[in-house]
């Protein structure tokens, strides 16, 4: 119990820097107290395990203080920053008096009482996320690739103080996939660096929390759907905000994958919403949301390699979407923030003979062109189509997001629904481009990933429920 | 703030929509579909109320032998507690391609594998037997530790690693 609390404690550490930057940086008072936390534990835990990656590739030695630095100097810069603001003449920050307007939480400029329903859905939310946590620190690192690809490389790391680089670089290790970034793993070696000792269970904590963040910021984010809405569009109802909400978070596969330890949920927490805050920019929000898009997203691609395929996408999606003369500019500085997240591993790999991925590599790809693989691909739609008409692990999202597709595609209107569906059509495409290269059995492959890549896309493809629902009302 | 769009001008307010027949379909088959999911994990499962309050009355150690299967996580214990730090192992008696295999060399580390060990780590398997082989620790009749004879790695590496 001790652990949890210190973990719990070592985690929120992290967020300290990046809550004060939100603040510092976010003039217009644009995002919400419970958002800025959301965002601070993502961006914060992102933002240490991009500074560990640095240190051990440095040739650094791990150690609690080297790891917190760069944070606790921030926080000192920023508090000093932020005080001056803070008891100025007024008492309060320029702006503040909206502070929370970005909140789909607390204020609302049409503050209903929350009523019976309400507090169902929230009870809900609220029991699904806590049955994550408690199923999370009943069992130890368990399932295969919590421990063979994460949970190895991060206890390597913590006893190492540093990249376990003849772990990774041993031929008898190769199906820990010694290629695959670093977040995951580095998050919980921090956990371990926290505690001073590997404690299998205490770092599992990682992956609720990324639920829970997740599940914060979707909801703010569709408050912030309506806000941003196209003309005639009604004012916010919390209501409709907690119900889609609550529709994501009881969707089976969250809480029967997050409490194993898999990486997904961090995908979806940072390139899921990465998607959505970019949506949220093209309809007209303020500059800040494609900021944290960026960042998002490029944390995306630290912590999986399906993270950098919807980089990839979110970085289409903008160049087809954004329009003005700003727009070259725009994508630049997404790509830039992009490449300045995932270039530390990337060249590492690249230099230290660690790119060895077993299906995206050049033999493979060579391969796969010579043997006409596309006549994979009604065996891919088949396993997808299968997969994703199993009502136990994903109740009618993806029926009800392809009948939204359909509604959608072809047709002209905002920029909510048609951008997610084509976020989520893009990216189903290049999933399928992978099981058509692949050197294995491509049924045997499918059987085992499918589920886990379809898990990233559920903040996107619920958030699309959302957009299409408001664009109907109107 | 340069968006994609212009910004939404002010509009008044609609009156709020009760959900559409459709919607409101959707939504009881959404929430059927839930409940059952929770109910079957339940009848699927009888003994999981039990299991789960085991789980939470149990300490760490505890939760591995839970989680892992009582055997195989008293064969890893006892493996850490024998093996020279860093040593280098095979192991058989566990499938190469299951789960127990990737939560065997999880828990050994930083004990790691090797194409040709110090050690050979024997789970479960009566009749294995080796030349030049020695016994180097043992659990029961058929989980044991096995010294090789010394011999260097081709690359160069010194089989087990100390």
């Amino acid at each position: 119990m001790i652990d949890v609390a210190l973990t719990l404690a070592a985690l929120g550490l992290a967020a300290v820097p990046a809550c004060l930057a939100l603040v510092a940086f976010d003039g217009e008072a644009t995002l919400g107290r419970i958002e800025r936390i959301g965002l601070g534990f993502l961006l914060g835990l992102g933002g240490l395990t991009w500074w560990m990656t640095v240190v051990v590739l440095s040739g650094f030695r791990l150690s609690l203080p080297l790891v917190l630095a760069p944070g606790l100097a921030g926080t000192v810069i920023l508090v000093a920053r932020l005080h001056p603001r803070r008891h100025g003449p007024t008492g309060s920050r320029p702006g503040a008096e909206g502070g929370d307007a970005g909140s789909a939480v607390t204020a609302r400029p049409t503050a209903e009482q929350t009523g019976a329903i309400d507090r169902l859905l929230i009870a809900g939310i609220a029991l699904t996320i806590g049955w994550v946590f408690f199923q999370a620190i009943l069992t130890p690192l368990e399932a295969y690739d919590a421990v063979a690809i994460w949970g190895l490389k991060a206890k390597a790391i913590f006893l190492e103080r540093g990249l376990p680089i003849a772990l990774l670089q041993d031929r008898a290790y190769i199906w820990s996939h010694p290629d695959y970034p670093l977040l995951v793993p580095l998050a919980e070696s921090y956990v371990a660096l926290a505690l001073g000792r590997w404690n299998d269970i205490a770092v599992k904590l990682v992956f609720p929390l990324f639920l829970a963040a997740l599940v914060v910021l979707f909801h703010a984010a569709l408050g912030r759907l309506e806000r941003n809405g196209p003309p005639g569009a009604e004012p916010a109802s919390r209501r409709r905000s907690l119900l889609f909400t609550f529709l994501l978070a009881s969707i089976p596969a969250l809480s029967d994958q997050v409490p194993g330890g898999y990486a997904d949920i961090a995908v979806a927490a940072t390139s899921g919403l990465g998607t959505i805050y970019l949506v949220l920019w093209l309809r007209g929000g303020p500059s800040i949301l494609l900021a944290i898009s960026a960042l998002l997203t490029g944390l995306g691609a630290t912590a999986k390699n399906e993270g950098m395929l919807l980089a990839l996408v979110n970085l289409t999606l903008l160049l087809w979407a954004a329009r003005g003369r700003r727009r070259p500019r725009f994508a630049a500085g997404y790509l830039a923030a992009i490449l300045a997240i995932g270039a530390p591993w990337c060249l590492a790999r690249r230099g230290q003979d660690r790119d060895i991925d077993d299906v995206v590599n050049v033999t493979v790809l060579a391969a796969a062109l010579r043997a006409k693989n596309l006549a994979r691909l009604g065996t891919i739609l088949y396993e997808f189509l299968q997969e994703a008409c199993k009502a136990k692990s994903w109740n009618i999202v993806w029926p009800l997001f392809a009948a939204v597709a359909a509604l959608r595609i072809g047709r002209p209107g905002p920029k909510g629904s048609r951008v997610l569906v084509a976020a989520a059509g893009l990216t189903l495409l290049g999933y399928a481009a992978i099981y058509v290269v692949t050197p294995y059995d491509v049924v045997w492959h499918l059987r085992r990933s499918v589920d886990r890549l379809l898990l990233p896309l559920l903040p996107v493809v619920v958030f699309a429920l959302a957009a299409f629902h408001e664009e109907e009302r109107r | 703030m340069t968006p994609g769009e212009p910004p939404a001008p002010a509009a008044a307010p609609k009156t709020a929509t009760r959900p559409s027949i459709a919607g409101r379909a959707i939504l009881v088959l959404w929430l059927l579909l839930w409940a059952q999911s929770i109910i079957r994990l339940v009848r699927h499962d009888p003994g999981l109320p039990s299991h789960l309050l085991m789980l939470a009355r149990a300490d760490d150690e505890g939760r591995r032998s839970i989680a892992y299967g009582e055997e195989l996580a008293r064969f890893l214990r006892f493996c850490v507690q024998r093996l020279p730090d860093r040593a280098t192992y095979g192991l058989d008696g566990v499938d190469r391609d299951s789960l127990d295999w990737a939560r065997a060399v999880y828990f050994l580390y930083p004990s790691r594998l090797a194409v040709h060990p110090r050690f050979l780590l024997v789970f479960k398997d009566r009749s294995f037997a080796t030349d030049g082989a020695v016994r180097f620790a043992t659990l029961d009749d058929d989980s044991f530790i096995l010294e090789l004879p010394h011999r260097p790695a081709p690359d160069g590496r010194e089989a087990g690693g100390r």
